[in-house]
Order: C-alpha cells, then sequence, then structure tokens
C-alpha cells in the first residue's frame, strides 16, 4: 500500500472489504484512545485536592484537655491593674511591668487586667489579688473599705499628680471649653476623673451642656475618636495622652489641649493590708528601685514614668 | 486488551448506518455531557472551596478582633456569648474554638464537651499570612479548620471549622441537574439525529430494495433522485445503470428471439435442402429414366431396326434418325447437367452465367429480362461469392415467376472496387416487406431467409424494396478482396 502526501495509507487498487474493515477498526481504534484521553483530561481536571486529611471524631465529646502550667512551681504573685486604655494596650504596657518586677522578686508575677477600679478592688478584697495598680479614687475607695495599703506612686515629669485634659481635634475651632456646649464629648473614665467638669463648675449639668455625651472606654480610644473627628471633644488621663504622644505622637498631633482638670494622685500600686509583710517589703524595694536598672527603666519609659516614689502625705488627697 | 476491543468494534460496524449515526450522536453528547459535569464539579469546588476559605478568614479574623479584650480581661460568659452569637449568624461554620497561648480551650460551641480530636488539630504557632488552614475528615464530611492568633497569638488562637456540607449539597444538586441537563440533550440529540438519519438512510434503504428488485431482473422502478449530493448522484448513477440494463436485456432478448426464428429457420431450410436434394435426384432419376432411357431405348431399337436394314437410302435415312436422336439424347443430358450446375459459372464466370440465366427464365417464362453486367473485365471472383450471388439471382428470378406476374424484369451486376452489386428488379405487384418478413408464415419467407442466408455466408448485405403494385427490387451487395 503506498501513502498519500499527508502519510495516510492510499489504495492501489479497488481495496478488498476486509480491508476497508481493517482500516476503519485502526480508525476506531485511534479515536477510542483519543476519547479516552480526553476523558481523562477531563477527570484530572476535575480533581485537585487528594491527599487525605487527618481525621476528627465530630460526634465523640469529652471534657476539653488542660495543659499543665510552665514547670515554674512558684505561686504567682497576682498583680490587678485597673486599665485607663483599652486591654490590648494595658497588657502590652503592664506586661513588662509585672515581668520586670517578677524577676525582681524572684516570683513570677500573674497579670489581672479589669475596666472598672471596683472589680480590682474586689479582687484585693477577696485575695484574689496580692498587688492593683489603679485609680486614685479607687485605692481612696479601697482604702477606706478594706485599708487598702499603697506601695508606690509614679512620679511623672517629677510629679506624683498630674490633671486630666480636655481635648479637641488639632483642626477644631474650639479654643476653650465653654465652647464645647451643644457638641459631642466623650468620657474615658467617668468615675476615676476629678469630680467637676471645668465647664460644667458653673453648675450647669453635662447632660444639659452637651448636646451628646459618650462613654469610651479607654482613655488611649477616647484620644483616637477625638483625633478621628468622631466626637468634637474628650476629657482623657494626663498620664495616658503623655504616653499616647511618645507611642504615638501621630495621633496625638491631631488633637489639642483645650484645657485641664484640677490635678489629682498619679494612679498608686496598692496591696492588700493583711499580705505578707515580707512579700510587701519585697514588692516596695522592688518598685522603688526598679528605674536603678536597664530593664526597669525602659519599662519604665515606655510606662512614660520616671520612677515608682514612695506615697508621700498626698496619699490621703491630691495635692501637687 | 485488543482482544476483547476487537470484537466490540466489529459489532459496531456490523450495526445498521441509523443505530451508527444516532450512536455517534449520542456518543458525542454524553462525553460532552459527561466532560461538562465533571469539569463543573472541579470549577465548583474550587470556587466554593475559595469563596469559604475566604468567608472563614473573614470571621475568625473578626472574632480574633473581637475576642482579644474578652480574654484579656476574662470575661469569659461575654467571649462564649461572643463565640455562639458568631456561630449562629455565620453560614457553613460548624464550630468555633478559641484556645488560649498555651493552647487550652477558652471557648467553643459544642456545649460542655467538645471532640477531643479537634482541640489539638491545626496545631502550631506558624502562620501563613496572618493564617492557618488545615482539612479535616469527619463523620459529616470535610471540614475546613481556620486557625487566626488573637493579638498576635499572645492571647490565644481562635479556629473556625468550616462544613463542606452545602458545598456537597451544591454539588450533587449541581450535577443531578447537568446530568437530568445531559440526558434531556442526549434524547434530543437522539431525536434531532433520526430526521437526517432518516433522510440519509432512506435513499439508501430504497437502493438497497432496488437492487434486489433489479436482482430479480426488474427494471421498471428507479430510484428517487432527492438532492444533488453524493447520494443523490448515487441514485442518478444506479438509474443510469438500471436503464442500460434494462436496455441490454431487451436487446439480449431480441438477439435471442432472433436467434431462435433463424435456428428454426435454418432447420427449416435444412430440411427444405434436404427434400430439394431429394426432389431433384428424383427429377435426376426420372428423367434419367423417362427420357435419358427412352431415348437410349429408342437409339438401342433403332440400332437394332438398322441392323436388319439392308438398303443403304434407307440405312442412310434411320442413322440420320438414330443421330438426330443421340443429339436429342445428348441435349437432354447437357440440360439436366446444366440444371444440376450451371458449367457457365465455371467456364465463363458469374456474367456469363447470370447472362445465360436470364435468357433461360425469358424463355422460359415469355417476359423480357434485361441483364446487363458492368465491370468483370476478365476478373474472377472467388468461387464462393459467385455462386451465392447466382443462386440469389436465381431465387429472385423464380419469385419473380411465382409470384411478381411481371412482364419486365431487369438484372444488373456491378463489379466495384471492393464488393460486387445485384440488382433483380421487377415490375410485377410487389408485396409489403415488412409484414411478409415479420409473418409467421414460414413458407413464405423461406425463400427470402435462404436468400438472406446466403449473401450472409459471404458476409455479403441483402437488402429487398417493395411496395405493392409496384414492383420490387432486390439488392445483394458482397464484399470481396482485392
Amino acid at each position: 500500500m503506498r501513502r498519500g502526501p499527508l502519510g495516510h495509507p492510499r489504495a492501489t487498487g479497488r481495496c478488498s472489504g476486509s480491508e476497508d474493515r481493517e482500516r476503519t477498526v485502526r480508525h476506531l481504534k485511534g479515536l477510542s484512545a483519543l476519547a479516552t484521553l480526553s476523558l481523562g483530561v477531563f477527570l484530572l481536571a476535575g480533581c485537585s485536592e487528594q491527599d487525605e486529611p487527618p481525621r476528627v471524631r465530630l460526634w465523640a465529646l469529652a471534657p476539653p484537655e488542660v495543659t499543665p502550667t510552665d514547670a515554674d512551681s512558684r505561686v504567682p504573685l497576682r498583680f490587678a491593674v485597673a486599665l485607663a486604655v483599652s486591654p490590648q494596650e494595658g497588657y502590652q504596657l503592664y506586661g513588662d511591668l509585672a515581668e520586670a518586677l517578677g524577676q525582681k522578686i524572684g516570683r513570677p508575677v500573674h497579670l489581672i487586667l479589669r475596666r472598672a477600679f471596683s472589680e480590682v478592688n474586689d479582687l484585693v478584697r477577696s485575695r484574689e489579688a496580692e498587688m492593683a495598680q489603679l485609680c486614685s479614687r479607687g485605692f481612696l475607695q479601697g482604702h477606706a473599705d478594706f485599708g487598702l495599703t499603697a506601695l508606690a506612686v509614679p512620679v511623672v515629669n517629677r510629679r506624683k499628680s498630674r490633671p486630666s485634659y480636655v481635648i479637641v481635634s488639632a483642626e477644631s475651632e474650639i479654643g476653650t471649653p465653654a465652647e464645647l456646649a451643644g457638641k459631642t464629648f466623650a468620657f474615658a473614665d467617668p468615675l476615676c476623673a476629678p469630680e467637676a467638669f471645668p465647664a460644667g463648675r458653673g453648675g450647669q449639668r453635662p447632660e444639659a451642656f452637651f448636646r451628646r455625651k459618650l462613654l469610651i472606654t479607654g482613655h488611649d480610644r477616647a484620644i483616637r475618636a477625638v483625633a478621628e473627628g468622631l466626637v468634637d471633644g474628650a476629657l482623657v488621663d494626663g498620664l495616658v495622652y503623655a504616653r499616647l504622644a511618645l507611642t504615638d505622637p501621630g495621633q496625638v498631633a491631631k488633637t489639642k489641649v483645650i484645657g485641664e482638670t484640677a490635678p489629682y494622685m498619679n494612679p498608686p500600686v496598692a496591696v492588700h493590708p493583711g499580705l505578707d509583710p515580707t512579700v510587701r517589703e519585697k514588692l516596695r524595694r522592688a518598685l522603688l528601685t526598679l528605674h536603678e536598672e536597664q530593664t526597669g527603666r525602659a519599662v519604665l519609659t515606655r510606662l512614660a514614668i520616671d520612677r515608682f516614689a514612695a506615697p508621700g502625705g498626698e496619699v490621703d488627697g491630691r495635692g501637687r | 486488551m485488543k482482544r476483547l476491543l476487537r470484537p466490540i468494534i466489529v459489532w459496531a460496524l456490523g450495526v445498521s448506518v441509523r443505530v451508527k449515526i444516532m450512536g455517534i450522536a449520542l456518543g458525542l453528547v454524553l462525553l460532552l455531557g459527561v466532560g461538562a459535569v465533571i469539569q463543573v464539579q472541579g470549577v465548583t469546588r474550587a470556587t466554593f472551596t475559595r469563596e469559604m476559605d475566604e468567608r472563614a478568614l473573614s470571621i475568625a479574623r473578626d472574632m480574633a478582633a473581637r475576642a482579644a479584650d474578652f480574654i484579656l480581661l476574662e470575661d469569659f460568659v461575654a467571649l462564649r456569648d461572643l463565640v455562639l452569637e458568631t456561630l449562629a449568624s455565620s453560614k457553613d461554620v460548624r464550630y468555633i474554638l478559641v484556645l488560649d497561648g498555651r493552647g487550652n480551650v477558652l471557648a467553643h460551641t459544642f456545649g460542655h464537651f467538645l471532640p477531643p480530636d479537634l482541640q489539638p488539630a491545626n496545631a502550631g504557632n506558624q502562620y501563613t499570612g496572618g493564617f492557618r488552614i488545615q482539612r479535616l475528615a469527619s463523620e459529616e464530611g470535610i471540614l475546613r479548620d481556620v486557625a487566626v492568633p488573637i493579638f498576635q497569638g499572645r492571647a490565644g488562637v481562635v479556629r473556625v471549622g468550616m462544613s463542606e456540607e452545602r458545598l456537597e449539597q451544591t454539588l450533587t444538586r449541581t450535577t443531578q441537574q447537568l446530568l437530568l441537563l445531559v440526558a434531556a440533550v442526549s434524547l434530543l440529540g437522539v431525536l434531532a439525529a433520526y430526521l437526517p438519519t432518516v433522510i440519509l438512510t432512506r435513499p439508501l434503504l430504497e437502493l438497497r430494495d432496488l437492487t434486489r428488485a433489479v436482482g430479480r431482473k426488474v427494471f421498471s422502478s428507479r430510484a428517487q433522485v432527492r438532492f444533488g449530493d453524493e447520494i443523490g448522484q448515487l441514485a442518478t448513477a444506479f438509474n443510469a445503470m438500471v436503464e442500460n440494463l434494462e436496455r441490454a436485456d431487451a436487446e439480449r432478448s431480441h438477439l435471442l428471439d432472433e436467434l431462435r426464428v433463424k435456428e428454426q429457420m435454418r432447420l427449416q431450410l435444412l430440411d427444405k435442402v434436404i427434400s430439394a436434394q431429394e426432389d431433384e435426384r428424383k427429377r435426376v432419376a426420372r428423367e434419367l429414366h423417362d427420357e435419358t432411357s427412352q431415348s437410349l431405348t429408342s437409339l438401342l431399337v433403332g440400332l437394332k431396326v438398322l441392323g436388319s436394314v439392308v438398303d443403304l437410302p434407307e440405312v442412310r435415312e434411320k442413322a440420320a434418325e438414330l443421330r438426330a436422336l443421340g443429339g436429342k439424347i445428348l441435349r437432354d443430358v447437357h440440360d439436366l447437367a446444366f440444371q444440376l450446375r450451371p458449367s457457365l459459372l465455371d467456364s465463363l464466370g458469374l456474367a456469363a452465367a447470370v447472362q445465360r440465366l436470364a435468357e433461360d427464365y425469358a424463355e422460359k417464362l415469355g417476359i423480357h429480362i434485361d441483364c446487363h453486367a458492368v465491370g468483370f473485365e476478365g476478373r474472377r471472383l472467388p468461387p464462393g461469392t459467385e455462386t451465392a450471388l447466382y443462386r440469389i439471382v436465381q431465387e429472385a428470378l423464380t419469385n419473380v415467376a411465382k409470384h411478381a406476374e411481371a412482364k419486365n424484369v431487369s438484372v444488373i451486376l456491378r463489379e466495384g472496387e471492393a464488393s460486387v452489386l445485384a440488382v433483380v428488379e421487377d415490375d410485377g405487384k410487389g408485396f409489403p416487406v415488412a409484414e411478409v418478413m415479420g409473418s409467421a408464415a414460414k413458407d413464405k419467407r423461406l425463400g427470402l431467409f435462404g436468400m438472406e442466408e446466403r449473401a450472409a455466408l459471404v458476409a455479403g448485405k441483402l437488402t429487398i424494396e417493395s411496395t405493392p403494385g409496384e414492383g420490387t427490387t432486390v439488392f445483394v451487395e458482397v464484399p470481396f478482396e482485392q
């Protein structure tokens, strides 16, 4: 059989029936091979994830497993903090402080964060926390309730007290607290703040003075709310404002201070009156000497604190 | 494999064209359908999985952001509410787990207890792009476990388990619908293929039936040429073939009939030749007995008488009588011999023999016969040709004598370059040639047939032209080699 120009078999004469059939059978075989190949490609295209995943039994329930704590068998000292900032910010700031203190007293310090000073007071009172840091008002309440004792007070800018600031947006035309009348205003922690808002000193109640009064948890969040224009103004803790100026100067630059409250004591570190005096002394010394070591200084710098100082006469009041 | 495949292919080749065409249509639709189903399944699965992963990631990230504060403030009630709320408001989420940094469960959506294999699954501290996805096999099918760290992993990890159940349901539903569609399209395909198949195969089946009919020698039907396509061309060619076959068959039948008639005529001619031969012998015997013997007896008696005559003048008279008698006997014998075979034909040739034949007939019939011979200048034709032409002219003159009632007859012989033509023309009553030649009365035709046969034996051609009342002309032309 001769080949044509395209390589196909070319009949030289009249093909016999069997030759025809042979050729058709060959063609059909080719076609079936092609069909099988296409089907294979289709099948391969349809299958991708073929690895066997790990098995879980959803219907067989059991109590959750509890991972044993670290090999460190020493009983941790529980340090409760009433947050003036958001929990994540607070965790970062006080986590480092707890770590530094732990190193100094040779005992792990477990950080407990709470929003309200009352919760912190409750923890200390019920001996679920040995040590606490809370606002001066909370401390005074705890002191009155169950004899909460101050160990140290942060010194910021060489002062043991600071005011709260009335802030507005840097672009705002508002220049005095009185101009905030009829505006939206945010309080971060009204219970900790001094008793009176400067604009309210005229005898007007804040509810009547502002168009809208908001409670924002965390002074850092309140500062951001002002910076981003969510509210017209806010009353924020001076200590937090100073710290945020260090950690997030961009945010703080978007705000301006147009007024401040009377200064009041920086949040003291306090302990239960019944705490083992040895431990108490260890803690006191650790706090007061924290700024003397490099690690401690770094922690204090992040907290925007110069150092911890022994509570003086102003412990009972809010002197400068 | 080959051994298995071969009978299937041979069987497939053996089914009818209709089944083949519809099978091809069905096969193609099925192949396309199955391919489409597989492809759609693959694409749907990939798209759905990607979309589900994105959704799971979004849920997990939202959970991680919202759970951070609850975990740091140890507000596990709020955390559990958040987990349950998220589960209730999210599609395809099978479970949510919140674990602390050590892997302890802080909140989950299973109630008091949880599946023991789930807590350690998808564990680790490595996150690509801020998340980690692991496929898990369960009693409820495949789960996609998406882990997102909370507060950079310091507050733990949130894990969202997405069930592929809805994906599987969607895939099953889609596949079912597609398969239904494929089935419907296949049905339509078969129906759609049926019409062209019928259109295509009907002429083929007709051709098959017609071929069978032609095989039975039925040529009356013709294939219907519907279109000008290959099948139409086949039908046209088939019709032409059938027409040719029909014509050939008719010709063959006609020839057979002719052959049969000729054979019959030949037999009759042979019979007549034999009987004529016998008649001729009888005539010769009678002639010899009645005439020649009698004359010889008279001669013998005369000689005997002569022997007894003594008178010389009487002897001379008797001798003269006897010589006259001998002369008569000689003439009779000569005539007899001439009738048996004209010696002139052998000695002087065709022209002289025919001239003599014409003269004899003219004398015998008492009519005027004009004879002309053109050519023949000392040349002799082949003996067979001369004999055939002589006998044909003789038969023609016999016919004139028997039937024509003619007054004048003309016989012309003309020798051409390669043939010789003989024409016998009379002014007799003529006859309808076609009618007589086609008639069943064999005796009428036998003479004419004999003339044709003689002409045919020497490759000649005999033509008779006659109209009743207008005489008859017989032409015979015989070719010869130079």
